[in-house]
């Protein structure tokens, strides 16, 4: 019990050992990066901020950087961009307003495709099944009949 | 020229109608003149866009810039290989070449088929349905968009060709690409020839999935190669941007995925006949909206696709052949029901299932994803971007799962899987996976992504590995061959079979690097005067400034730098014509373990003295996606491989009476 109760003392602790390296390894340039390529260039197609050699997007890199070494979070930054440009400058949809129906498109259809599976082996299982394995021939009903009777037979 | 050019493609319109109207109309009455005189058409269209595309490349040989085509994309600096791959870059001459690629498997086609046998039913109608594609193409090349239109005054000297198609990559990979999405028409045309015959048994299937064999691997190179290109050219540290126009080369080639699994239910188990049909008619479907898409950039607004003059046709095309086929379709439905039942969960059939349930998810998350800003914008007059983060984010863990059933239904038996039997296969695999995770992590690779990524790559890898050697060591017990001709002669006599399996190791191994690349990524940036250095990842590179050379209709940057003491010359490449639009050619450092990529960005002052920006990238296994490219083909050959002969074949001639016998 006792160890259980000091869990979150050491696991704070090992955050606190940690968090000094995680924030020394994340230097300006990777923050620049990082916010970069969750920006659209408005003016290129299909580029990120991070990426596009174009004129518009080192400007906007200049902005992050000046942003980001003000101790300005992600986020935040993030943020001023939408209000400028709206959320099209996002790379990754927003999960809210139009842009919501991007992600719920795959979901339902994933899941409408499971259930159709998932009722088509249903009734395919609860179908009775041939106990000889079928050779892929229709059996002649005639044929069929004696297959059963012998069947029952043998059951007795 | 631009007449004789212009009077074949009409030509060829014409005759591909008339080849449709012959065949359907000689099956209908019986007439076996009309069928032969149909496939007689379809040759003479063959013939008839060949010369058309020839003169095209006379055309572009003797610089004849009276054609505005050639005008557009070629000029006289231009070497001859350059001037003839200048024939594909555009939309007029890319729609030719689709076409001309699609007259010839056609003739591929007539000719392997020639001989009768129970598929002559289906052949007047597949002449037909490839004629009826062959006659959109042409009505196209012909009346809307003619690589064939002449100027009123000659110029003296071309535009040029677009910078980006100066490399190597992009010599090969939009013909690759192109004809991988015209090809699912050949596997498409034996589907609706079923339907339209009523011969709904196993003649198609055999048929049409060696096409899309050949379909699947011609796009699936084409897309690879597109990759390449990309990585070494565009210069952004990736081969993969889930740009519109690379998804909807994709998607086609996954859902074809879906259709060369299942298939294989209705050639063992006569399942799923409908819904292989179905498979191959929105693979065709994906193909020709592709083409279309890659040949005009519509997918970046709706106002651009209005204004396209090609779209109204093409839309009218798809809706066309999904408004025939689906009625082909419900017509034959009563004939298309299942021989067998599902007999249990455990078994090859179900993994077949769940594969066909992936793959769709997969093709339609990326479907979605890369239509989603044109339905925002004309139902909402929003604009919304997806990028790629939504599609590693939606598509990422579908792809991990198709990965995961590849391991899982090669181990599974047909019809059912006794317990015994899934411990029997699966406790190697799964083992080998354990112990291998725990070496990796002791190795230090822990990020949760790359410990899951390679531990299905690990699963599927034990999976394939255990086939490959039960098989041998089961054959060298019947057989006494030793090890290697008992491996070589199992892959030589199952060749579908193990064939199947290679490929499955070339997407692994794409699967590795994609992993790799993916999670372990390093990137700086730095601007360097001449002697300082930059170090990343153990390389440590130092400027010593620039190089400009002056070739004829290009100038060339070179950055001057050195990693660990070897030379390394990224480029940029400033072409004449185009000044505005330079090109990247990446410094590349390859190893089978990671790649060194430098780009040289921007740079000031000149010669030794000038100072260098430079975007340096680390990327880790990518090597491994071109060399599973290179697997890829090759297993796919082994699957395509005719089978041998039966080993031992008794005499059955007899011996003339009075033959000199050998004694005993």
């Amino acid at each position: 019990v006792t160890i259980v109760r000091l869990l979150p003392v050491v696991l704070v602790g090992i955050l606190m050992l940690v968090a000094p390296i995680i924030a020394r390894a994340d230097t300006l340039d990777e923050g620049v990066r990082r916010v970069g390529l969750q920006l659209q260039c408005p003016v290129c197609e299909g580029e990120s901020v991070a990426d596009s050699p174009s004129g518009l997007a080192g400007d906007m890199r200049a902005v992050i950087r000046a942003r980001l070494a003000a101790g300005v979070p992600d986020r935040q930054i993030l943020d001023e961009f939408v209000a400028s440009y709206g959320d099209g400058i996002l790379t990754e949809p927003p999960k809210r307003g139009i842009s919501l129906g991007v992600w719920i498109g795959p979901l339902i259809g994933v899941a409408f495709g499971a259930l159709v599976l998932g009722l088509l082996l249903r009734t395919w299982r609860r179908a009775p099944t041939p106990s000889m394995p079928s050779s892929g021939y229709p059996i002649d009903t005639d044929v069929a009949n004696e297959f059963s009777r012998y069947r029952e037979e043998f059951r007795r | 020229m631009a007449a004789l050019g212009q009077i074949c493609i009409v030509g060829a319109f014409g005759l591909a109608l008339y080849a449709i109207v012959s065949s359907v109309a000689g099956v209908r009455i019986g007439s076996r003149e009309l069928i032969s005189s149909g496939r007689n058409a379809a040759w003479a269209v063959t013939a008839l866009i060949t010369a058309a595309s020839v003169t095209l490349l006379l055309a572009f040989a003797v610089h004849d810039f009276s054609l505005r085509y050639v005008w557009e994309h070629s000029s006289r600096a231009m070497s001859i290989d350059l001037v003839l791959a200048a024939f594909y870059s555009g939309q007029q001459g890319s729609l030719l070449y689709w076409a001309w690629t699609l007259s010839l498997f056609a003739a591929i086609v007539l000719w392997q088929q020639r001989k009768s046998g129970p598929h002559r039913a289906l052949m007047p109608y597949v002449v037909a349905v490839l004629m009826g594609v062959e006659a959109f193409m042409t009505l196209l090349l012909g009346f809307v968009a003619t690589p064939f239109e002449a100027l009123p005054r000659v110029p003296t000297d071309g535009v040029g060709l677009n910078p980006l198609l100066y490399d190597e990559g992009m010599r090969i990979h939009p013909p690759m690409l192109l004809a991988g999405l015209m090809s699912w028409s050949v596997p498409f045309a034996f589907a609706i020839a079923a339907l339209a015959s009523g011969k709904l048994g196993n003649e198609w299937v055999a048929l049409s999935r060696r096409y899309a064999m050949v379909a699947w691997v011609i796009l699936g190179l084409g897309n690879i190669l597109g990759a390449w290109w990309a990585y070494h050219v565009l210069g952004w540290g990736g081969y993969w941007g889930w740009d519109p126009v690379e998804n909807v080369a994709l998607m086609p080639w996954l859902v074809g995925t879906a259709f060369i699994h299942s298939i294989q239910m209705q050639e063992r188990r006569g399942m799923l006949k409908g819904w292989n049909v179905a498979l191959i008619m929105v693979t065709f479907f994906l193909s020709i909206f592709g083409t279309f898409v890659v040949r005009s950039g519509i997918l970046a607004s709706v106002h651009s696709f209005a204004l396209s003059a090609i779209g109204p046709y093409f839309l009218s095309f798809l809706a066309l052949a999904i408004v025939g086929s689906l009625a082909l379709y419900f017509w034959r439905l009563p004939g298309l029901r299942s021989d067998n039942q599902l007999d249990a969960l455990l078994s090859r059939e179900a993994s077949f299932l769940i594969n066909n349930l992936l793959f769709l998810g997969v093709a339609f998350a990326i479907f979605w994803g890369t239509i989603y800003p044109l339905v925002a914008e004309a139902i909402a007059d929003q604009k919304v971007s997806v990028g790629p983060p939504y599609f590693k984010q939606v598509a990422g863990p579908l792809l991990g799962a198709t990965l995961v059933m590849m391991g899982i239904g090669p181990l599974m038996p047909w019809r059912r899987a006794s317990r015994a039997h899934v411990l029997h296969n699966f406790i190697f695999p799964v083992t080998g996976t354990l112990v291998g995770l725990a070496t990796f992590i002791v190795l230090g690779i822990r990020d949760s992504f790359a410990v899951l990524g390679f531990g299905i790559c690990l699963f599927v890898l034990g999976a394939i590995l255990q086939e490959f050697v039960r098989g041998t060591l089961a054959r060298h017990r019947a057989t006494g061959e030793p090890y290697p001709a008992a491996l070589l002669s199992l892959i030589r006599r199952n060749n579908r079979r193990y064939g199947g399996y290679t490929v499955h190791l070339a997407i692994l191994m794409i699967g590795v690097g994609a992993v790799g690349s993916q999670v372990y990524q390093q990137q700086t940036q730095a601007t360097l005067a001449p002697g300082q250095s930059v170090t990343l990842a153990g390389y440590t590179i130092t400027a010593q400034g620039i190089q400009t050379n002056q070739l004829p209709g290009v100038k060339v940057i070179d950055a001057m730098l050195s990693v660990n003491g070897q030379e390394l010359r990224p480029e940029k490449q400033y072409f004449d014509n185009f000044p505005q639009q330079p090109s990247t050619k990446v410094g590349l450092r390859s190893t089978p373990f990671e790649d060194l990529y430098v780009v040289l960005g921007d740079w000031s002052g000149d010669g030794p003295a000038a100072q260098v920006s430079l975007a340096v990238f680390v990327n880790p296994l990518v090597s491994w996606i071109w060399a599973g490219g290179v697997l890829l083909l090759l297993g796919t050959l082994v699957t395509l491989w005719p089978a041998p002969a039966p080993s031992r074949q008794r005499v059955t001639a007899r011996l003339p009476r009075n033959a000199v016998g050998v004694a005993p």
